[in-house]
């Protein structure tokens, strides 16, 4: 039996121990796992990379697995900072925006690579030279150019976050495991995002609300809740006055919905996407409307919130993209809860047969997305009735 | 063996390389461990037995080419593409900023006592301080065991010379041969660094004979396999991990790998030599 397995996408390799007390070394270019000394585990583990736990008892189809789509995550990074690398010829960085480009398709590598970019200030020397015409590498194209936009509110949310661990955390370790979590879960990009002209704080705080409770966060740092307020206080304090202002109101109408409004009119849009830049869009058609949203990238965010945090009292309707193992997690506790699938696919319907889902297609008329969402909050039409484009399973 | 504490006489276990009463640095165990008068004695006369048959034969100019050639010999660590892209990359800071190593994630590895019957070769040879040796292998050109990785790095004399020890073969191999009845390494099979010359021919010089030309000696002191076990070499012991500073040169095929490994493999190179370093395509 496996337990203590860990895998690391940057060296290409998995670490584990088996229940005999030995330690494997298991990579793609091996055919089996080697078992290793002591040297073997110190040269890795010296050199600087990260490494993901997978928990105990896992089996080796899931280390691979895990190791597959690790690896590819990091060679995707590895190849966009090597774009913009000003230490790299010309040719060079062409072949690493090309190869970055395809790995990219992978939504779930793109979502990996721009929550790393939008988490942490790019070095110098990175991505500091004209990238060049990008218009045949839209993925990555699209990365710089956000990366690029935002270096500066980055540099701000990285500043303060950096002076909130130092003084909350009780370790480094622990503060270094969280910044790991909140990276990789979507949530420092979500707040750059956010900060982004036109700066929407009231999201931040409502990506704070929906962080705080997680319970993978409170396992790794019980204080979590207080963090997080801190990060937002210093956020607050970081900014323009206007800003300040614009927050504070957010925060209060938020706080006070439940005991201001009626229970129909205090229901929330869960928005669930982990592309950073689609749920920016949906952020932003819904808010128009106005809606209040809850936004995650991580569809465990959203279901441990729904779990174990009573969510439902206060969500009124989940919106998310094609994520069927989501939806049927999602069913198996709450089988009502109007749910919109956003570009399920041509065979949606039959994918997602049962589930009670509403379909749109894109693109998305926004109208249709605002439409569905009034009648799922049961507030009155819009003067202009939306045609509805959906398909009920 | 326990030893005193140059600063406050304290006594410092040969396991630990400072003292844990005043923090005075102790040396590195397996330098102390090794370069010990009984230790020295032993492998003199080895060596002193293979120039004696060489001087008999009238070979012993062969011989001394063979050891002078063992003088600028180099620890080479084969690794796979994804390490050395890490170890070369890693001191920017944005991959620094998410190190998540052994400290951060992953739980010490259980006792060595608990591991012993496993991992013999490492108990015997390392009891107490295993957890902090790497390894690498003697070689003349950078070239190093395929069977570890198919990327060579070669290791600056700076970066290992004072921490350095070498064994005369693989150190499963080795305990095998020499430990299973005793549990204890025989003298006269290890040496610090600075005198590996005098270790290799100990081992090799037998192997060396009036018609070896210099060429011959790359696959007398390496000769690598396709499995591990049949790898034949002089294993290297560098006591703590070594950074991308630590590496000389780099030597490696290009065209090896899909598509996006040879383009990694490519910007790697860059990089490095970029950084100053040497790489030799093979």
């Amino acid at each position: 039996m496996i337990e203590q397995a860990h895998v690391s996408g940057q060296l290409g390799k998995a670490i584990y121990r088996d229940d005999a007390g030995g330690y494997f070394i298991y990579s793609h270019s091996s055919p089996q796992p080697v078992q290793c000394r002591w040297g073997d585990i110190q040269l890795l583990l010296n050199s600087g990379a990260e490494f993901k736990e997978l928990g105990e008892n896992v089996q080796l189809e899931e280390i691979r697995d895990a190791l597959q789509l690790e690896e590819r995550r990091h060679t995707a990074l590895f190849l966009c900072l090597a774009g913009g690398d000003e230490q790299l010829t010309d040719a060079m960085r062409d072949r690493a925006i090309d190869t970055a480009e395809k790995i990219l398709q992978n939504s779930t590598v793109a979502t990996f690579v721009t929550n790393r970019l939008l988490s942490r200030p790019i070095p110098d020397g990175l991505l500091g030279r004209d990238t060049g015409d990008l218009s045949k590498t839209p993925v990555l194209g699209g990365i710089y150019e956000m990366v690029l936009y935002g270096q500066r509110v980055i540099r701000a949310v990285s500043d303060i976050w950096d002076e909130v661990a130092r003084a909350e955390f009780e370790s480094t370790q622990e503060a270094l495991r969280v910044q790991q979590f909140l990276t990789d879960e979507g949530f420092f990009a979500s707040v750059v995002h956010c900060l982004l002209p036109p700066p929407r704080p009231d999201f931040i705080y409502a990506l704070i609300k929906t962080f705080a409770p997680d319970a993978r966060l409170n396992n790794i740092a019980p204080r979590i809740p207080v963090v997080l307020d801190s990060f937002w206080a210093k956020l607050l304090d970081c900014e323009g006055t206007n800003w300040k202002e614009i927050a504070k109101e957010r925060e209060r109408e938020f706080t006070t919905s439940e005991s201001c409004v009626t229970p129909t009119e205090m229901k929330l849009v869960l928005v669930l996407d982990d592309d950073l830049p689609g749920l920016g869009v949906w952020v932003e058609i819904l808010s128009r409307a106005p809606f209040k949203c809850v936004l995650t990238t991580g569809s465990q965010v959203s279901l441990t919130g729904l779990y174990e945090e009573g969510w439902f009292e206060k969500i009124g309707i989940v919106v998310t993209r094609d994520n069927m193992e989501f939806v049927r997690e999602l069913r198996s506790i709450d089988h009502t809860i109007p749910t919109v699938v956003i570009d399920g696919g041509p065979n949606a319907h039959r994918k997602y047969a049962g589930l009670n889902i509403i379909f749109l297609q894109k693109p998305v008329d926004p109208e249709d997305l605002i439409s569905l969402v009034r009648q799922a909050l049961s507030l009155p039409a819009l003067p202009r009735s939306a045609q509805r484009k959906t398909l009920r399973a | 063996m326990i030893v005193k504490c140059e600063r406050c006489g304290s006594g410092i276990p040969e396991s630990k390389d400072r003292c844990s009463t005043c923090g005075e640095p102790a040396g590195f165990p397996n330098v102390r461990e090794v370069d010990s008068t009984e230790e020295e004695a032993a492998l003199s006369r080895r060596y002193g037995d293979v120039v004696a048959k060489h001087q008999k034969d009238g070979t012993s100019e062969v011989l001394e080419a063979f050891e002078s050639a063992l003088k600028n010999s180099v620890a080479v660590v084969a690794a796979d593409l994804h390490f050395v892209r890490q170890l070369m990359t890693s001191s920017k800071t944005l991959y620094n900023n998410y190190y998540m190593g052994v400290t951060a994630n992953i739980r010490k590895p259980a006792s060595l006592e608990d591991d012993r019957k496993r991992r013999v070769a490492d108990a015997i040879l390392f009891n107490g301080y295993a957890q902090e040796m790497v390894f690498a292998a003697l070689s003349l050109t950078g070239v190093g065991l395929i069977s570890y990785g198919p990327y060579f790095m070669t290791l600056r004399d700076i970066a290992i010379a004072n921490r350095a020890t070498v064994l005369e073969e693989n150190s499963f191999a080795f305990v095998q041969k020499h430990c299973q009845v005793s549990e204890q390494v025989p003298l006269g099979y290890r040496t610090i660094w600075p005198k590996r010359h005098r270790l290799a021919v100990a081992k090799l010089g037998n192997r060396v004979s009036a018609t070896t030309q210099p060429a011959d000696f790359v696959s007398i002191v390496l000769s690598p396999a396709a499995e591990r076990q049949a790898d034949e070499f002089i294993e290297v012991h560098i006591y703590g991990p070594f950074d991308g500073n630590a590496v000389e040169s780099v030597a490696a095929r290009l065209d090896s790998g899909n598509e996006e490994e040879r383009v990694v493999a490519a910007i790697v190179k860059e990089i490095i030599v970029a950084s100053g370093k040497k790489w030799i395509d093979l």
